[in-house]
């Protein structure tokens, strides 16, 4: 009788909507964590394999037990590495499997179930903290998330910590106290942060105040490092100067202090580049931050797996690499010259995706957890026309279609059977046909368009000594009446001695077949049309000298 | 408290004492299977996925980072030196070779490749698109597997789900059958996330699916040309096969209870249930290449029979095949264990050698190594273990590899539990519906090489786990080497 009356009170407070809701969430949770059981098990005690554990039990888990959301949400996202074999699995990055929603539930769902105090973060905190994690590229150490759990629970020296935000862009630090804040709030945890500034796009300044209560007296060293410019102001005196437009940069000043209240003040400004700003005393071996950046000089998101340069064998040999690449379809092929010149080759698409200088691919990210593709290094990269390469046009006002696409209808699931997909689906006229490497190792992309076998090949040179590409496109075949090579749709296309800009400070020169610009659907674009058996040579060449 | 534990401890003590002497040394693997690890060349990084037998005894393995590695002396290291030739490099995560006709063909993530050297200097020069009609989009877990040719030249292409559960491009969840004109067809649907994929000893073509969605444990699967696998993801696709296997079967249920595989063979025709389950956790994780032994003879006593990477476990199964009324079925016995990384690749040589390579990378495994390109050598000692387990209208027939002590081949001596799993759209499942039948001798054949036992019930659908602790061989008196086998029951014989 008692336990019912007291579970009808309980059901009284809470109103059956906000149940019902709740149950959803918890139901979501509970699917969501499907992903998980794997390798945590359905009870979140951990599968076995063998005499060891695929992955750690969540029970007692100082992780699920941080309170901290913003922290598991950050382990959901991109996992975490493997660094023994003390679990036989890594954890997975589910940043791009799980939505917001998703992973809120499933936070929810696992402190719920498997933790001591549930923590319900909403989905647009999720989001929120997913921007936040958003430059973090490889998964966590345990020791990264340890640190973490403990700089939460370090104690705050800052209280009634409050923050001002100005617009600006100076070239040291501004008078603060005679401009007008576009924006003030609190720091309720006392630490400082850039947070609020977030939504800045120019130059802008921040102003900290607050308390700063020692325990005992004795001499502490206060710190400060930042990008660009700040400065440190104990008790109404400036203490520590950071001042001026520098890279991240940290100021140190040994200071005897009394025990009790200080006031603590903190001037930062930031003209452009890079926003850094940490802060901490330190008293014998330990900082004791008071910011939410750390470690002075890096911020610790950025580190990530050791880098994995591809070089050539021998040089003087090109390098052809196959994964997943930024800005080009799944079938993307790189390729590094030897002279510091790069191209990326959709093979989706079968036509050139981006050019660029410099150093040519970082594979540590595709080689290390499950790859999730490489990254291009260098500098100067231009997007030339991508997509699909040729059409045939019946009339110049025929707008372009650079890629294939079908839709289907998805009903995997009863729920909701009307979902539909769409997806990248071969072009019925085109198919790759590989390619091949000469003695120097660069490749001849081959394809087939219709009835014409197309060769698409690149070579290394420079022109007045900048660094060029030289463009050898051979159609073989009788080609169709109105066949278009499509060769630009960025820039302003502006000819310069046949040199046509098309942005970026790339230019290309055409030959073997006369250009015909158009302007359609908003865009400026480049074609030449196509003629059987046939060559058209393209010279892509940037304005100005790589720079060191 | 005290009296029971002391007697127990007499009886322990009695027991011991009375067989010790009867016993010989308990038999372990390495008396009959030697594992050698080949060592990749200084700063190399042999991720293996597959791994192909060329002309001359030469090996190629492709490893996850694109590299295509081939290796001379690999049946003498380390009396000879282990000769690498790094092949080609930087393809997109390869996990299938095959060679024929003077070229060897790639089967990576974004296509079919044929490669060649033309100039003869070691590297391959000519990269041929043999067939790239499936979607990938950018999501790692689109993994794309590759058989070697068979008998009609065609080799074999699984493609896992995207991200394991969905299939958001094109032929996500298929088997397609490649010929090396870049003829295509769509061949089976229902797949989840394959290991790899192979044949038979009769050509026909398994793959190995891992516990997931609508994978209640991880299996062997027969891919019968037509058939439905049983993860209905990709069922999408049937609209973009132009009728190459008929309709699209009708799903399963997508209830939150599920349902079994042996109930919705008989709603769903196409469904192909499992060959052979591989009870999650007991014996693995994650099962992965598939090799037949056609040695007759020269890498022990199983001719004919199936092995079976295992990532996780770091092991090889050994598998036992049988038809009955149409369908592929047979048990898995334990094997071969204590390989450096989690295997990927086997193959197996004419003149009797298993070659495996591995790698832990995003799947964690026991070996520990981040990966392994290993050897098994037979020693020429013949272990004793069950040889083939084959259903019967009331039980079991077992072989031996040796005669058996008939003295052992007694009741007590084997144990049979049944179970099953759930047939769901949740992740795996626990074993369920279990039945333990009562099992007896029937008969023991006169040489000792096989008998059969009689098991009451015999439950459809269900794997039957035998454990036979008590048996021993004639000769030695040495226990099995492997007690344990898991036989799936899909159909019982008449």
């Amino acid at each position: 009788m008692k336990l019912s009356s007291f579970l009808f009170l309980l059901i009284a407070i809470l109103s059956p909507a906000a149940l019902a809701q709740d149950d959803k969430v918890l139901e979501l949770g509970k699917l969501t964590f499907q992903s998980c059981v794997a390798c945590h098990g359905p009870d979140g005690k951990g599968v076995k394999a063998g005499d060891l554990q695929m992955a750690p039990t969540l029970h007692g888990s100082a992780f699920v037990n941080s309170g901290n959301s913003n922290l598991l949400t950050g382990i959901i996202l991109k996992g975490i590495l493997k660094e023994d074999n003390q679990y036989v699995q890594a954890m997975l990055s589910l940043e791009a499997a799980l939505n917001d929603e998703q992973i809120a539930a499933l936070i929810a769902y696992t402190t719920k179930e498997f933790g001591e105090k549930r923590q319900s973060p909403t989905a647009n905190e999720v989001a929120k903290w997913r921007k936040e994690f958003a430059s973090r590229k490889s998964p966590w150490k345990r020791s990264d998330l340890e640190e973490m759990i403990a700089a939460r629970n370090e104690p705050r020296l800052l209280s009634d910590l409050s923050y001002s935000v100005y617009e600006g862009k100076w070239e040291e630090l501004p008078d603060f106290s005679q401009l007008t804040p576009v924006k003030t709030g609190k720091l309720e945890d006392g630490l400082i942060t850039l947070d609020p500034a977030k939504g800045m796009k120019k130059g802008f300044g921040m102003v900290f105040e607050g308390t700063l209560t020692l325990e005992k007296a004795g001499k502490f060293i206060f710190s400060i490092t930042s990008d660009d410019g700040s400065a440190i102001a104990l008790n109404g005196e400036t203490l520590i100067g950071n001042d001026g437009i520098h890279p991240v940069k940290t100021a140190k000043m040994p200071y005897e202090m009394e025990a009790g209240t200080h006031t603590y003040k903190l001037l930062y400004f930031d003209r452009a580049g890079k926003r850094f700003l940490s802060a901490a005393i330190r008293k014998g071996k330990e900082n004791i931050w008071l910011s939410t950046m750390r470690n002075e000089g890096q911020q610790k998101e950025n580190e990530g797996y050791d880098p994995i340069p591809l070089t050539a064998h021998q040089p003087g040999e090109a390098i052809v690499h196959r994964a997943f690449l930024p800005d080009a379809n799944p079938r993307a092929i790189a390729v590094g010259y030897p002279e510091a010149v790069n191209l990326v080759w959709d093979a989706d698409t079968l036509n050139l995706a981006y050019v660029y200088r410099g150093d040519f691919m970082d594979a540590a990210s595709h080689w290390n957890g499950r790859g999730s593709g490489s990254t291009p290094l260098g500098q100067d990269r231009v997007i030339t026309a991508q997509g699909l390469p040729l059409q045939i046009l019946e009339s110049l006002d025929e707008p372009w279609q650079p890629t294939s696409q079908a839709t289907t209808k998805y009903e995997r699931d009863t729920e909701n059977p009307e979902e539909t997909i769409t997806f990248n689906i071969k072009h019925p006229d085109y198919q790759f046909r590989g390619y091949r490497l000469d003695e120097k190792r660069y490749p001849t992309f081959n394809y087939q368009y219709r009835n014409l076998t197309i060769s698409d090949r690149f070579d290394p040179s420079d022109v007045n000594g900048v660094t060029a590409l030289v463009r050898t496109l051979t159609i073989e075949g009788d080609a169709e009446d109105n066949l278009y090579l499509r060769l630009a749709d960025t820039g302003s296309q502006q000819s310069d001695n046949d040199w046509l800009d098309i942005g970026e400070n790339l230019a290309l020169k055409i030959e073997g077949s006369e250009p015909v610009h158009r302007q359609i659907e908003g865009k400026k674009e480049t074609l030449v049309e196509v003629t059987g058996d046939s060559t058209v040579t393209v010279t892509y060449r940037w304005n100005t000298p790589l720079k060191p | 408290m005290t009296q029971p534990s002391s007697l127990l401890c007499s009886t322990l003590f009695t027991l011991v004492f009375v067989c010790t002497p009867v016993l010989s040394a308990e038999p372990t693997q390495a008396d009959y299977y030697k594992i050698t690890s080949i060592p990749a060349p200084d700063g190399v990084v042999i991720e293996g996925g597959s791994i192909e037998i060329l002309p001359e005894g030469k090996i190629a393995v492709c490893t996850r980072r694109g590299q295509i590695w081939t290796l001379e002396n690999g049946g003498s290291y380390p009396d000879n030196d282990a000769k690498w030739n790094l092949f080609a490099e930087y393809l997109h995560e390869p996990l299938g070779l095959a060679w024929k006709e003077g070229w060897l063909y790639a089967v990576q993530r974004p296509e079919v490749t044929r490669m060649k050297d033309e100039d003869g200097d070691g590297r391959a020069d000519i990269f041929e698109t043999v067939s790239d009609a499936w979607g990938i989009n950018g999501n790692y877990h689109e993994y794309t597997f590759g058989s070697r040719f068979d008998k009609e030249g065609f080799i074999w292409a699984p493609l896992c789900l995207t991200g394991s559960f969905t299939a958001n491009s094109l032929y996500r969840g298929w088997v397609l059958r490649i010929n090396e004109d870049g003829r295509m067809i769509p061949t089976a649907s229902g797949v989840r996330s394959p290991g790899g994929i192979g044949f038979n000893a009769d050509g026909d073509v398994f793959y190995t699916d891992n516990q997931g969605a609508w994978n209640g444990s991880s299996s062997l699967k027969w891919v019968k040309p037509g058939s439905f696998q049983g993860n209905p993801n990709g069922n999408i696709w049937y609209d973009f096969t132009d009728g190459a296997i008929g309709k699209r079967p009708i799903d399963p249920p997508y209830t939150k209870e599920g349902s079994r595989t042996v109930i919705e063979r008989e709603n769903i025709p196409e469904l192909v249930p499992p060959a052979v389950i591989f009870p999650h956790q007991k014996v693995g994780n994650s099962p992965t290449g598939i090799e037949a032994d056609m040695t007759n003879g020269k890498f022990g006593p199983f001719a004919g029979q199936v092995f079976v990477g295992e990532q996780t476990h770091s092991k090889v199964h050994r598998i036992f095949l049988e038809k009955v009324n149409g369908l592929y079925q047979g048990a898995m016995f334990p094997f071969l264990e204590g390989f450096q990384s989690g295997n990927i690749g086997l193959r197996l040589s004419e003149d009797g050698k298993l070659f495996t390579s591995g790698s832990n990378r995003g799947w964690g495994a026991r070996g520990g190594k981040s990966f392994a390109f290993e050897r098994v050598d037979w020693t020429g000692e013949t272990p004793f273990e069950i040889h083939e387990m084959r259903a019967l209208s009331d039980g079991f027939e077992l072989t031996f590899t040796k005669p058996i002590d008939p003295a052992t081949a007694v009741d007590t001596s084997f144990k049979i539990k049944a179970y099953t799993y759930i047939y769901q759209k949740a992740y795996g499942s626990p074993e369920v519906d279990p039945v333990t039948p009562t099992v007896s001798v029937a008969s023991v054949a006169k040489d000792g090489l096989s008998l059969k036992l009689k098991v009451t019930p015999l439950t459809k659908g269900h794997v039957h786990e035998l454990h036979a602790e008590g048996l021993t061989d004639r000769e030695s008196r040495s226990p099995l080497l492997h007690r344990e086998a898991y036989y799936t029951l899909n159909e019982i014989p008449e």
